[in-house]
């Protein structure tokens, strides 16, 4: 009797014991993904760059989110939102239940101060997105300025509703709300927004995000575990580590060995992508490109005010040709500042033709005849000028132009300086005579993002219209999708005819993953990291 | 400390006259009106004329008070934090090199112009003509790409949340070994030129001629004394191997003093660029004292006063 009523206790033990053994031996889905820059800071409110393009959707929410190809804004924070008929008033319904992840409740009270944190004039650091997508905010301004104690236009009406009044429609506003993330205003509140770069909090955030901050080894990794209480749900993996490998060949190595899964902000040489679409350990994906190699020249400097020189230089490059031979093919060639993707009409924008002939015979029609040398002239003065790169890809390319220029009588000679040196002193109208760029569209979902750097009063480039002035701040203005699209198609046509800058290629981002990882589809590599919590290991 | 603080002030002036304004770096400001740009220059020490900045900075370094313009921590505690990695490579990269650079040259003296002699000399010009960069990839394809022995990069496991010493000495391996690799020829050379030269003395001849052991004469007597030409060039070398954990730290992705100073560098973060310059030329003077010392442990014939 007693081994019979022994027998159901010692099956059920083992029951559980190989229950036990069972989750026991499931190892833990951890996510390593390598990026190609490193991070300052981790607080979404003091540093925009690496940290919002990356971060955001991690550890942190926005109020609405971008994560797919229809670049339509869904619901995040916010579960629903009204707007205004003249786009002035937005009223966010925030949703109920989500926890930050020291487990205090989001209410509107942490979406206004996060906002304010933004406008507030001790955080020059976040200029741009100040410029960019908040001082369209009414007060915003003013609070900026020191001429208000608060933002006027953040009214929390409850704890989950939460009204937005601008100054001026914005249609790129809803664009906004996925990029700030949300912080608790209890915890972050007392700490002087000047010391917040600086505070430990900014290095070890609390975000509302599907992932938890663990711990950070600043230029080794950033380790994050799965936020169990996140909206969404769980996510599918357990934890998430970014590694700064800086390096495309260790990155490689480590793809090879089963150590990386993802790589982001981390070009893959064309040949080492191709060598990868036939190797087994790895999975080569390409993205559609988010950067334009451009040759800019100053609109200021005599040689190039003239528009048929610069239409002349438009017909100087072989475009395809360098996009077969120095990004493998792999890419697209378009007019534009604007990427295809945000505005059909990018693509609808004629590319200039490989034309030296052409070149040449508008240059003579600017005043430039072929000197003894071959070098252009007028009145005695050389065609020739100083073409600034920094080292890299984009020397690369300065190298290609420079033999592209020669055929067609220019004279470029290359000066090469480090990064920090163009982008904080050199690219200013006279500083520069031409240069060698990159500059970035399509990282975010809204056509009218960024372009204030094009406004007359932040003319890197020298070039100032006021038709494009009105065009650009029309565009963003314009709340019916169709007028806005036909606005942008003016302005990308006004750019094309005026050359603005010379568009050479966009190659595609290519990037390597591990072939255990479960990717969504997207179409850039920015909006596969939008995705993570959706992501997956296979075993 | 005036040796220290005319480093400093070479350096101060140095950085401040490379082109880049690290404020543009870190904000765009043609966005910032005149009063903003001034107020974050204020935030950031960057007002005033340059002798007072210099004071200034050499004020908050002295008491700790020093914050990167990059990530705003402050620069002594980004130091230390990054100190272990570059100690544990330098450490042992010089061990490294020691233990089989000394050996070698001790033998190439002992044989001069062999088979062995010539051979260990290619080596040596080949490692000296060879770029640690190079060197570097092509370890790390062979032995974690190829063979997968070892880790390519980083400074410890990314299956584990925690990790302890033990776990971190295989992410070691390959980049001491390019460091000491780095420094072993002129050891080498160094050794086999004092030995050379140590075996030629009198002094072996009559130990020879007392009838003591080969390994006696060579280890405890000639070794002995050249041992002074090497421990120098350990010293001469120590910065050399400094610089070049610039570069290793960057290819193998480790968190440590050289990775720092390029990144430093690249976003003309003026305290710690200032911060290491201090630190590097702290380090070259207490070598000096060391390798000073060491002669008088080597040789009693030298007295310190």
């Amino acid at each position: 009797m007693k081994g019979k009523a022994r027998m159901p206790g010692v099956l059920a033990l083992v029951v559980v014991l190989l229950a036990c053994g069972a989750s026991a031996a499931r190892a833990e889905k951890v996510a390593v993904v390598a990026v190609g820059t490193t991070f300052l800071n981790l607080n979404p409110l003091t540093h925009i760059v690496s940290t919002m393009r990356v971060m955001n959707n991690i550890l942190f929410d926005g109020l609405t989110r971008f994560d797919d190809a229809s670049y339509q804004p869904k619901p995040d924070l916010a579960e629903s939102w009204t707007v205004s008929k003249d786009g002035l008033e937005y009223v966010f319904k925030l949703r109920r239940g989500v926890v930050f992840h020291d487990g205090s409740a989001l209410t509107a009270h942490d979406v206004k101060f996060s906002w304010e944190v933004i406008c507030h004039r001790d955080n020059a650091r976040m200029a741009d997105a100040y410029i960019d997508h908040y001082v369209q905010i009414k007060g915003c301004r003013e609070f900026r300025e020191g001429r208000a104690e608060g933002v006027e236009g953040l009214e929390v009406v409850d704890d989950h509703t939460l009204r937005v009044r601008l100054v001026e429609p914005y249609a790129p506003f809803l664009v906004s709300t996925a990029l700030t993330g949300i912080l608790p205003r209890a915890k972050y509140q007392t700490i002087p927004v000047k010391d917040l770069f600086r505070h430990p909090l900014s290095r070890g955030p609390i975000g509302t995000g599907p992932f938890m901050y663990v711990d950070w080894k600043e230029g080794d990794r950033l380790v994050m575990k799965a936020n169990p209480r996140y909206h969404r749900g769980r996510p599918k993996l357990d934890g998430l580590i970014i590694r700064f490998i800086l390096d495309p060949a260790t990155r490689l190595v480590e793809f090879k060995n089963g150590t990386l899964h993802f790589a982001f902000f981390a070009p893959v040489a064309p040949d080492d992508f191709a060598a990868a679409q036939s190797d087994p350990r790895v999975v080569a994906k390409a993205y559609a490109g988010v950067w334009n190699y451009l040759f800019v020249v100053d609109h200021t400097n005599p040689l190039f005010k003239d528009v048929r020189v610069r239409q002349a230089l438009a017909h100087a490059f072989d475009r395809q040709s360098i996009l077969r031979e120095k990004w493998g093919g792999q890419g697209a060639v378009i007019n534009s500042l604007i990427n295809p993707g945000l505005s059909p009409a990018a693509a609808r924008i004629p590319v200039p033709a490989y034309d030296p002939e052409r070149a040449r015979t508008l240059l003579r029609e600017a005043g430039w005849t072929p000197g003894p040398d071959g070098v252009m002239q007028r009145e005695g003065q050389r065609f020739e000028f100083a073409l600034l790169n920094f080292p890299g890809a984009v020397k690369d390319m300065a190298v290609l132009y420079q033999d592209a220029l020669k055929k067609i009588g220019l004279a470029a000679r290359l000066e090469t300086v480090d990064f920090p040196t163009i982008w904080g002193v050199r690219f200013r109208p006279g500083k520069f005579e031409a240069l060698s760029f990159p500059w970035p569209s399509g990282f975010y979902p809204d056509p009218g993002v960024g372009l204030y750097a094009f406004l007359c009063a932040n003319s890197r480039t020298g070039y100032c219209s006021k038709e494009s002035d009105a065009l650009i701040v029309a565009g963003r203005s314009a709340l019916d999708p169709a007028e806005r699209a036909r606005t942008y198609a003016k302005l990308q046509e006004l750019w094309a005819r005026d050359v603005t800058v010379i568009h050479i290629v966009s190659p595609g981002d290519l990037r390597l993953a591990s072939p255990r990882l479960v990717l969504p589809d997207r179409p850039t590599d920015f909006l596969v990291m939008k995705s993570v919590f959706e992501w997956d290991l296979k075993e | 400390m005036p040796v220290l603080l005319g480093i400093g002030l070479v350096s101060f002036a140095i950085v401040r006259l490379a082109p880049g304004d690290p404020v543009a770096l870190l904000v765009d400001t043609s966005l910032l009106s005149p009063a903003e740009l001034a107020r974050f220059r204020e935030q950031l020490g960057l007002t005033g004329s340059l002798p007072a900045q210099f004071a200034r900075l050499v004020g908050e370094l002295a008491t700790g008070r020093l914050h990167s313009l990059r990530t705003g921590q402050p620069v002594l505690e980004v130091l230390l934090d990054r100190l272990p990695v570059t100690g544990a490579l330098l450490g042992s990269a010089i061990a490294l090199a020691l233990i089989l650079g000394v050996p070698a040259g001790v033998l190439s003296a002992r044989r001069p112009y062999s088979r062995l002699d010539n051979c260990l000399t290619v080596a040596a010009l080949g490692g000296l003509s060879l770029p640690s960069f190079w060197f570097a990839l092509v370890l790390m394809w062979v032995f974690a790409g190829l063979l997968r022995w070892l880790p390519a990069s980083g400074t410890g496991p990314t299956t584990k949340l925690e990790y302890g010493a033990l776990d971190m000495v295989p992410y070691f391996v390959l980049p001491t070994l390019v460091l000491a690799l780095s420094i072993l020829p002129p050891i080498m050379r160094y050794t086999r030129s004092a030995m050379l030269e140590a075996l030629g003395q009198e002094y072996v001849r009559t130990a020879r001629g007392k009838g003591l052991s080969e390994w006696r004469v060579v280890y405890r007597h000639a070794l002995r004394n050249a041992l002074l030409s090497v421990v120098t060039v350990v010293g001469m070398l120590l910065p050399i191997l400094v610089g070049a954990t610039a570069v290793i730290e960057s290819v193998f992705a480790m968190p440590g003093l050289g990775r720092l100073v390029v990144e430093a560098a690249v976003s003309r973060d003026y305290p710690t660029i200032m911060t290491l310059n201090f630190m590097t030329a702290a380090v070259v003077l207490v070598t000096n004292v060391l390798v000073d010392l060491t002669y008088v442990l080597l040789d009693p014939r030298i007295r310190l006063e």
